[in-house]
């Protein structure tokens, strides 16, 4: 207690100095959460990586395993996850890429007939009988418009930014304001975390998100980068914006429909070739497949 | 297995189904159906043509709701009890029974078992009361503007839910315990089996400070295995800035816009050919409808340059304290008159909450002062614009408060019996139905779970519950609730 009574500085503390040495018991706390024999840590944390990988969770309640939680769908998958975590070290990597090459992980998400007979016994599919389809996060959505048009600044670290800069300030967007109170309006409509209590977050589809994409200086700036980035592509036009801005290349059918819709933009901007790309980059910024991933 | 005829020409959000049902996508969309029949064993089950399945009393509903629990001691129940055995333990008053009655282990589904433990220092009630209304119903001295129209009102003292902590806010809209989950609310039945009365806005929206994640958080106004289109959307009540991105900005025309969001429809239809069970690809295609008919419409409603001022003094908009929820409230009254069928307001989120463990008479006096005179606002607005008949507005909350003591000046969550108020819509005026014992502890006569509310509302509405039934989606009966039959007119 000694250290405690010194001044050894030049200042007066402001709040209780702490000893140099150390009593033991904060290390000895650490090691009994992480011990083997404590198997809740490494279930609480691999329950958060399966949700954010699989879109569900496998205990219901993230936040309450006790008792008055929901017993896992899958225990026995839990467990040995868990098990495998502290095994490796918990070494989260090598968990994401155990989970991400795992063959539920890679069970298509769609495709199965209506009457399938997996879809009428578990229509909310609790027993992965095929992959959940997912829709980026807030931060996704804006930092996938910035980074398809080549404009995401990686920079890391720094003073938060301002929320209101978000459409001219082309920083991540985890690094921008997020309070309480002030909040950047795109990741918002796009339900990113609540800065009061974030055990999961929820997922809404609602008009505003179209607004956000549609309306925004954002999209129609990076819409503008995009197609300008394309246009030596020319007569393949449709197919690089499908390419770059859906990691796909355009069905048959859209194909045709696209380039009749490049065509009419054209008369509608009175010839303006560079508009009418714009358009159509826009266009596939707002598609379903733009912020869902399958 | 038989087809779904949702191509029969239903009027509302549904309707942009309809048209691609004449065209290039039609037959495929028709089969988006299929994740509300996937775990069908009814062959004949068909979708809710958005029709009232008998003649409705109302149109449309406003639902208030009272984050924290409000003390029915304090608001529309006053039990002059307590103050005669203030400060007594409960067991030396002659209401010790209150413990051994059987509701008291039934009616309670403890979120965390041992706490919130009933408390048992009667605290005598920390406002006065007494008889308001034409026709003289008891309520607290912090409701002087909502008690001058008990007259127009169907009160009942006898509600009661089963989750002693915040839970309750989920629960009063699914009509389930949160750990069932986050299933259909009120509104999203609502919206599932009536299609809209203006297609350019949303049927059901919410207005206020939602709850947090702890108590339902999106789920209180979701819409569980209905499918994210029948959820509640939130609008904002700003009327300087309407709505984030409400315009495209200049370098779009509005004729620019809807060919893009033609093609959009097109390409996204496409995809509902590839992808016919994705229920989240169906509510964003109609999100993107909606949204192009939002645009003019939102901002239209939520801007209050056509009310008088007379009116907006009625929500009381001209004085500091009232202005923000007196906002909510009109805004609430405007899209309700534009054919919202369901807006849902809450009130004391955001860290306001009705919560008073502590300083109980700081808390209500502080919070009935901004939401009292607003709320009496809109029902008189309602009335003098004949809206009131047609419309049914409910005043709940999560919960009641315990006629205990709890940190000496407080009081804790009360599941057992507390009160709620319906008005219009069909419902009778000027009735006080049920009650609590003498301490305000249990509901003791006609007593309601919080599904007999829904099933009044819906009934109101022209809506069998049990015919918008999901296959494969299992209900109880309490589920259902029954329609308070003594409250209709």
């Amino acid at each position: 207690m000694k250290a405690l009574k010194e001044p050894t500085e030049g200042y007066t503390p402001i709040g209780m100095k702490y000893p140099v040495t150390s009593s033991g018991r904060r290390i000895a706390l650490a090691r009994w959460i992480t011990s083997k024999d404590n198997p809740l840590t490494a279930r609480v944390a691999i329950n958060h990586m399966w949700l954010r990988h699989f879109g569900k969770p496998l205990v219901p309640t993230v936040f309450n395993f006790g008792k008055s939680g929901k017993t896992p769908t899958h225990p026995e998958l839990l467990d040995w996850l868990a098990a495998e975590f502290m095994d490796r070290d918990w070494d989260m990597k090598a968990m994401h890429r155990l989970l991400m090459t795992s063959r539920a992980y890679r069970m298509q998400s769609s495709g199965w007939a209506a009457d399938d007979s997996r879809a009428k016994k578990d229509p909310d599919n609790t027993y992965l009988w095929r992959m959940n389809v997912r829709r980026m996060s807030a931060e996704n959505v804006r930092d996938s418009l910035l980074a398809l048009a080549g404009k995401l600044d990686a920079t890391m670290g720094g003073p938060e930014i301002d929320e209101t800069k978000g459409q001219d300030v082309f920083r991540r967007s985890i690094y921008f304001r997020h309070t309480p109170d002030l909040q950047m309006e795109t990741l918002r409509v796009f339900d990113s975390a609540s800065p009061i209590e974030c055990f999961e977050r929820s997922e809404s589809i609602v008009p505003q998100q179209a607004l956000a994409l549609s309306n925004s200086k954002l999209s129609q700036t990076t819409a503008d980068e995009i197609s300008r980035q394309l246009a030596p592509a020319a007569t393949k036009f449709v197919d690089a914006a499908f390419e770059r801005v859906l990691g796909r290349a355009p069905t048959a059918e859209e194909r045709t429909a696209s380039a009749q819709f490049l065509k009419e933009q054209e008369t509608f901007f009175n010839g303006d070739t560079p508009r009418a790309r714009q358009s159509l980059v826009h266009v596939l910024l707002n598609h379903n497949d733009f912020v869902t991933i399958r | 297995m038989k087809r779904v005829h949702l191509c029969s020409g239903r009027r509302s959000r549904r309707v942009f189904l309809a048209d691609t049902c004449m065209g290039l996508t039609g037959l495929a969309l028709g089969t988006m159906a299929a994740p509300q029949i996937a775990g069908a064993n009814e062959d004949n089950w068909t979708a809710p043509d958005g029709k009232p399945h008998f003649t409705p009393k109302a149109k449309r509903v406003i639902w208030l709701f009272m984050l924290g629990g409000v003390s029915h001691v304090e608001s529309f129940d006053p039990k002059p009890t307590l103050n005669k055995y203030a400060g007594k333990q409960l067991s030396e008053t002659p209401h010790r029974d209150a413990l051994n009655n059987p509701l008291t282990k039934e009616n309670l589904k403890a979120f965390v078992p041992g706490q919130h433990e009933i408390k048992l220092t009667l605290y005598p009630m920390q406002t006065g009361f007494r008889e308001r209304g034409k026709n003289g119903v008891a309520v607290s001295d912090w409701f002087p503007h909502m008690g001058d129209l008990m007259h127009e009102v169907s009160l009942f003292r006898s509600t009661w839910t089963t989750d002693n902590d915040h839970g309750a806010i989920l629960q009063f809209h699914t009509g389930r315990h949160i750990f069932d989950g986050y299933l259909p609310t009120l509104g999203s039945w609502v919206h599932y089996g009536l299609g809209s009365l203006n297609d350019n806005l949303p049927s059901f929206v919410v207005l206020g400070e939602p709850p947090g994640d702890c108590c339902g958080g999106l789920g209180t106004h979701g819409s569980g295995y209905l499918g994210p289109e029948h959820a509640g959307v939130y609008l904002e009540v700003n009327p300087d800035n309407p709505m984030p991105f409400a315009t495209p900005g200049a370098g779009m025309s509005n004729e620019a816009q809807r060919r893009e969001f033609d093609f959009l429809k097109k390409l996204n239809g496409l995809s509902a050919i590839e992808y016919p069970s994705d229920a989240a690809l169906r509510a964003r295609i109609s999100s993107y409808e909606l949204a192009f008919r939002m645009q003019m419409a939102v901002p239209e409603a939520i801007r209050f340059k056509d009310e008088s001022e007379e009116t907006k003094n009625l929500y009381g908009l001209d004085q500091e304290n009232t202005k923000p929820f007196g906002e909510v409230c009109l805004a609430a009254r405007r899209l309700s008159e534009r054919g919202v069928r369901f807006v849902q307001v809450y009130h004391g989120g955001a860290g306001n909450a009705w919560d008073a463990h502590k300083d109980l008479q700081k808390n209500h006096a502080e919070l009935a002062a901004k939401v009292d005179k607003p709320i009496a606002g809109l029902l008189r607005d309602l009335k003098q614009r004949g809206l009131l008949d047609e419309t049914i507005v409910v005043w709940a909350t999560e919960f009641g408060r315990t006629p205990g003591a709890e940190n000496s000046n407080g009081r804790d969550h009360h599941p057992f019996g507390f009160s709620v108020w319906m008005a219009g819509g069909g419902i009778k005026p000027g009735v006080v139905h049920g009650a609590t014992d003498e301490i305000g502890f249990h509901a003791v006569e006609n007593r309601h779970y919080v599904t007999d509310i829904h099933a009044t509302v819906l009934h109101q509405l022209g809506i069998g519950p049990k015919r918008l039934d999901v296959p494969g989606r299992k209900r109880l009966e309490i589920d259902y609730g029954k329609p308070i039959h003594g409250i209709l007119a």
